[in-house]
């Protein structure tokens, strides 16, 4: 009997390597609990009743925006209740329409949408969240295909769309917006990303099998991105707060209406060290823009020569998200932008300030356990050790992802996994997507991405919006988490956040840098706080802080695991 | 038979043994047999769902050749270059993989699957590299180099600097003036910081067509990490400038675009042929996709086409066909606007203020409206409504559309333009300097803009001096 076996084992063996293999590659599904790894994150989108279903519009159109999906945004009112606002994208005339969410004293989620003034429907793509009448309550603007609007806060959950008088205008496709003071008059100016000239009528895209299939951005022209100057009290000689904004578009003037995209993410901090905000545009499938500050109100795109524009090898690749952070501790921020599943994310680390290099395979980020389109991302320290740790949300823009048998029906061939990766002791990322089923182990086609310490333990949790499905949101459950501090910059004179500012925390030889902005990632504006990561460390030697208008203060350090608010002007002259 | 003399003592074990072996043999003959008789045990060629009827053909085609030589690698190795142009990869790779296993001393098949590779998972393309560069003794010297410089590249790209150089050196050996190896050969250099001798060979590399842009991209970074910040600007600018550098040369690639068939095919075709100003033919190529494709967008783009080979009567033909289609197309109706607005200038041209012309002109803002109605950002219908206007005697009523163009595209030279000439009709001579100016920014070899500027500055002193 063993003898039949054995010979029927040999032949079938033999028959096999007889006839040759086929030799298919199938995908590289690792284990879901690799060896070793942490496990960060627990899904609490059920648990804090966030019930929020995204809805692109009617499928099957192919209606190109749709597959760009919408943002999501964290936003503190000045009573110190945390607000999240989610965006639907389903066309104007849809009932589907942008949610808030109020987070209760329990850690549940309150639908506030009813009467918030915010409840709007249309085709909406990001979200920014600044106070442009710094009268200390953050306002809101949304971009859309076609058009943006700004809501002014006016406390308790309540805003007033004031877009029409506000000098806001852009019928263009407006992607992400960031609010940033650019010639630092104290009053919030406004960049607004714009994508493409789509003309829905003009092409219907077809995969090269013939599928229909949504368009990309290679066969449409690129349009101008939008810089509008508020010009704060000058108008009408109001005192602040004044009782309107007033916005001017200055976007040729500056230079940035001069050169077109197609932009998608941005972000906005100082890139070459002279205090002054810059701009940089992550484009799709065209070199990135960065817009140096010329100090004059005009900004020159540097870009290319301060080795940003394109990878290592010179390549533009499809920039789509955009995450800033200093992944080395060497108190310069690096640059991390999103790419297709065919390319890869690209990371460019600053040294000497002002130049960027791609060091992405340097610093482990070329390999990983799978590829994805990424879009939102972000550069925190989710396990509190002191190093800026790298999430990326996922999903296709064209068809024949890998995803089969989910439940997400006409998404499923765009739909992807999310990827963590964590900064281990060689100084290199180390993907462990693996070991977080919660936030990478679910397939979906995922655009927002936004970070804010939801349970107010120290640690960023995630919010992430995707396509015609659930956003969910992830609290931070890392184990053996260090210390913590989490730091707010507050200009009194303005009355608002320090967009712009940069703080560096030190204890002993280490320190820590962030900048305050929360515009960064895809579509989506983040928390004001800077969340840092301490370690180890039990003490906090001093905090410098670099304020938007040039001006440094150092503020006494003291004890760690707190949050903190600094205010313009009470710390002393370094 | 031969039985062979077994030691005493051992005679089971070697019974069983010889057995072994004799079982072995005649399986392994069975199995061969089988093979033979029964058709080869080879997989089946992959059969996508693939909608364009053209692709499909192709694909139906050559799987078929595939089917009646199983054991024919080209025949595979051809199915694989069909999946790749058309970008069905995963069919691509088993394709190239069976080729590759039925003839290991075949280049193309390798590297047919490392082109797969970069696509989708860029580690493996460094083996399937090798083992093209490999094969590819007997190969035609073009086609080696382009194996040898994509894995130079791939190896560069990985970080693996020794190998990378080798072969690129190798290559060197051979092309001395290649700019690809120069470019590649100055990366390498600029990742050691050994920055002179990365600039020469950028320099040598941004002497040819071929590598132009890609090298000044990385003179411009060099220029700023050396602190010459002019320099730094001027490649910051010159890159700015520069078209996209063409592809590197490669025989297998370029053999593999030749069989691009369907949808995409019409559309490199079409786009050819307008890029190269040769519009009647364009025209002819939509025409015949008509036949079998007859969209609003087919008609309107073969209208669009004949009106710019100065065809408008049959231009004006297939452009009303287009809108009948689809009275919703934006894309249409614009490209009317465009024609109409054309027609009329000629016919301005031949006959100034001619009922005729003026008849267009009016079209063509009917036209535009109904354009930017569809789409309010389609800046250049603005400035056709705008220009129809000013023809028309009536600035004034060009300037409206002409600041909604101009909000939708900052970066047009004509829109600029065309806003300041009419501000400047209407003596808003602050609001018309801007324009012409920021016109001028734009394209500061246009005459255009500074002449306007010569009238503005006349125009205002002699307003000034009347008011005196």
């Amino acid at each position: 009997m063993i003898f039949i076996r054995r010979t029927v084992g040999l032949l079938l063996g033999l028959s096999l390597g007889l006839s040759g293999c086929w030799s298919v590659q199938s995908p590289q599904v690792p284990s879901i609990e690799e060896a070793g790894a942490p496990c960060w994150f627990e899904d609490i989108t059920e648990a804090t009743g966030l019930d929020f279903q995204h809805d692109p519009g009617p499928i099957g159109t192919y209606f190109m925006p749709q597959s760009m999906g919408s943002g999501c945004a964290f936003l503190w009112d000045s009573d110190n209740t945390l607000y999240l606002y989610l965006l639907q994208s389903a066309g104007p005339d849809s009932s589907a329409v942008n949610r808030l969410y109020k987070r209760l004293d329990n850690g549940k989620l309150q639908d506030v949408t009813a009467g918030s003034g915010l409840d709007v429907a249309g085709h909406n793509m990001g979200v920014a969240v600044g106070d442009v009448n710094n009268d200390g309550r953050p306002d809101v603007l949304l971009t859309q295909y076609g058009g943006i609007r700004l809501f002014l806060n006016r406390g308790s959950g309540r805003f007033e769309d004031v877009t029409a008088q506000s000098g806001l205008r852009n019928k263009l496709w407006g992607a992400s917006a960031a609010f940033l003071d650019y010639d630092r008059d104290g009053w919030l100016d406004l960049l607004v990303v714009n994508y493409v000239d789509y003309d829905p009528t003009k092409e219907t895209c077809v995969a090269p099998d013939g599928h229909k299939d949504f368009c990309g951005p290679k066969i449409l022209s690129g349009t101008c991105s939008k810089l509008f100057h508020n010009r704060g009290p000058a108008n009408g000689g109001d005192t602040p707060p004044p009782r309107r904004v007033c916005f001017e578009d200055v976007s040729f003037a500056s230079g940035i209406g001069r050169l077109p995209g197609p932009g998608l993410g941005v972000a906005c901090a100082d890139f070459d060290g002279d205090g002054w905000p810059d701009i940089f545009i992550a484009n799709d499938g065209k070199p990135n823009h960065l817009w140096i500050n010329q100090k004059d109100g005009t900004f020159t795109n540097e870009a290319v020569s301060r080795g940003i524009a394109y990878t290592a090898m010179g390549q533009a690749f499809a920039g789509m998200g955009i995450a800033l952070g200093d992944v080395d501790n060497d108190g310069l921020f690096d640059v991390y932008v999103t790419h297709l599943t065919s390319e890869t994310n690209t990371l460019w680390k600053q040294g000497p300030r002002g130049q960027f290099r791609d060091r992405t395979r340097l610093l482990g980020l070329a390999s990983s356990q799978w590829r994805g389109t990424g879009f939102g991302t972000l550069l925190a320290d989710f396990d509190l050790d002191g190093t800026l740790d790298l999430a990326v949300v996922n999903g296709r823009v064209l068809r024949g992802g890998p995803a089969k048998d989910t439940d997400l029906g006409f998404w499923e061939t765009y739909a992807e996994r999310n990827q963590l990766f964590a900064r281990d002791g060689t100084g290199k990322f180390r993907d462990i997507s693996p070991a977080n089923p919660a936030f990478c182990g679910r397939w979906n086609v995922a655009r927002g991405l936004a970070c804010e310490d939801f349970d107010d333990d120290g640690a960023p949790d995630l919010l992430v919006t995707t396509i015609g499905n659930r956003a969910r949101l992830f609290r931070n459950v890392a184990p053996n988490r260090g210390h913590w501090l989490k730091v707010r910059l507050i200009d009194p004179k303005w009355n608002r956040d320090a967009y712009g500012a940069e703080v560096v925390i030190q204890s002993g030889p280490h320190k820590w840098l962030r900048l305050i902005n929360p515009a960064q990632s895809y579509l989506s504006s983040c928390s004001p706080w800077a969340f840092l990561g301490l370690g180890a460390a039990q003490q906090i030697d001093g905090i410098f802080v670099n304020w938007p208008d040039g001006t440094k203060e150092q503020f006494p350090g003291g004890a760690v695991d707190r949050s903190i608010v600094l205010r313009k002007g009470e710390g002393r002259r370094p | 038979m031969i039985f062979l003399p077994l030691p005493v003592g051992s005679s089971c074990r070697w019974r069983w043994g010889l057995w072994g072996i004799v079982v072995l043999v005649l399986a392994a003959g069975a199995v061969e047999s089988w093979r033979r008789w029964h058709g080869p045990a080879l997989p089946s060629p992959p059969l996508p769902d693939i909608l364009d009827a053209e692709v499909r053909l192709a694909v139906q085609h050559a799987r078929q050749k595939v089917l009646e030589h199983p054991g024919d690698a080209k025949a595979w190795g051809h199915l694989g270059m069909i999946f790749l142009v058309h970008q069905l990869y995963s069919e691509a790779d088993n394709c190239f993989a069976e080729a590759a296993y039925l003839d290991p001393q075949y280049p193309d098949w390798p590297y047919g699957r490392a082109l797969v590779a970069l696509k989708r998972r860029p580690d493996d393309a460094p083996t399937f590299l090798r083992q093209a560069l490999a094969a590819a003794g007997r190969s035609a010297p073009e086609y080696q180099s382009a194996v040898r410089l994509q894995l130079a590249e791939a190896c560069l790209e990985r970080q693996e600097w020794e190998e990378a150089e080798k072969l690129f050196q190798d290559e060197r050996h051979l092309r001395p003036e290649d700019p690809r190896v120069a470019l590649g050969l100055g990366l390498i250099a600029l990742a050691h910081d050994d920055r002179h001798r990365a600039e020469d060979f950028l320099r040598q590399a941004q002497a040819s067509p071929l590598a132009r842009k890609r090298a000044t991209i990385q003179l411009a970074a060099l220029a700023r990490l050396n602190g010459d910040i002019a320099a730094a600007a001027n490649y910051d600018r010159e890159t700015a400038a520069l078209p996209d550098d063409p592809p590197w040369p490669d025989p297998f690639r370029e053999e593999v675009e030749q069989l691009r068939v369907g949808h995409y095919e019409w559309l490199r075709q079409e786009s050819q042929l307008e890029n190269q100003d040769r519009f009647a033919e364009a025209a002819a190529l939509y025409l015949q996709e008509a036949q079998t494709n007859p969209t609003a967008r087919v008609y309107a783009r073969a209208g669009f086409n004949l009106a710019r080979a100065g065809d408008y009567e049959q231009a004006e033909k297939y452009l009303r066909e287009a809108v009948r289609l689809d009275p919703n197309s934006a894309h249409a109706h614009y490209l009317f606007t465009y024609t109409l607005f054309v027609w009329a200038e000629t016919e301005w041209k031949r006959a100034a203020n001619s009922l005729q012309a003026r008849q267009w002109f009016q079209a063509c803002i009917e036209e535009a409206r109904r354009t930017t109605h569809l789409q309010p950002a389609q800046a250049k219908a603005y400035l056709f409504w705008g220009l129809a206007q000013k023809y028309l005697g009536d600035p004034a009523a060009a300037i409206a559309p002409l600041r909604q163009g101009v909000e939708c595209a900052p970066d047009s030279f004509h829109l600029q333009l065309a806003l300041g000439e009419v501000l400047l009709d209407v003596g808003k001579y602050l609001e018309a300097e801007t324009h012409l100016r920021n016109a001028q920014k734009q394209k500061p070899s246009d005459p255009r803009p500074a002449q306007a500027l010569e009238r503005l500055h006349r125009a205002a002193a002699k307003e000034a001096n009347g008011q005196r």
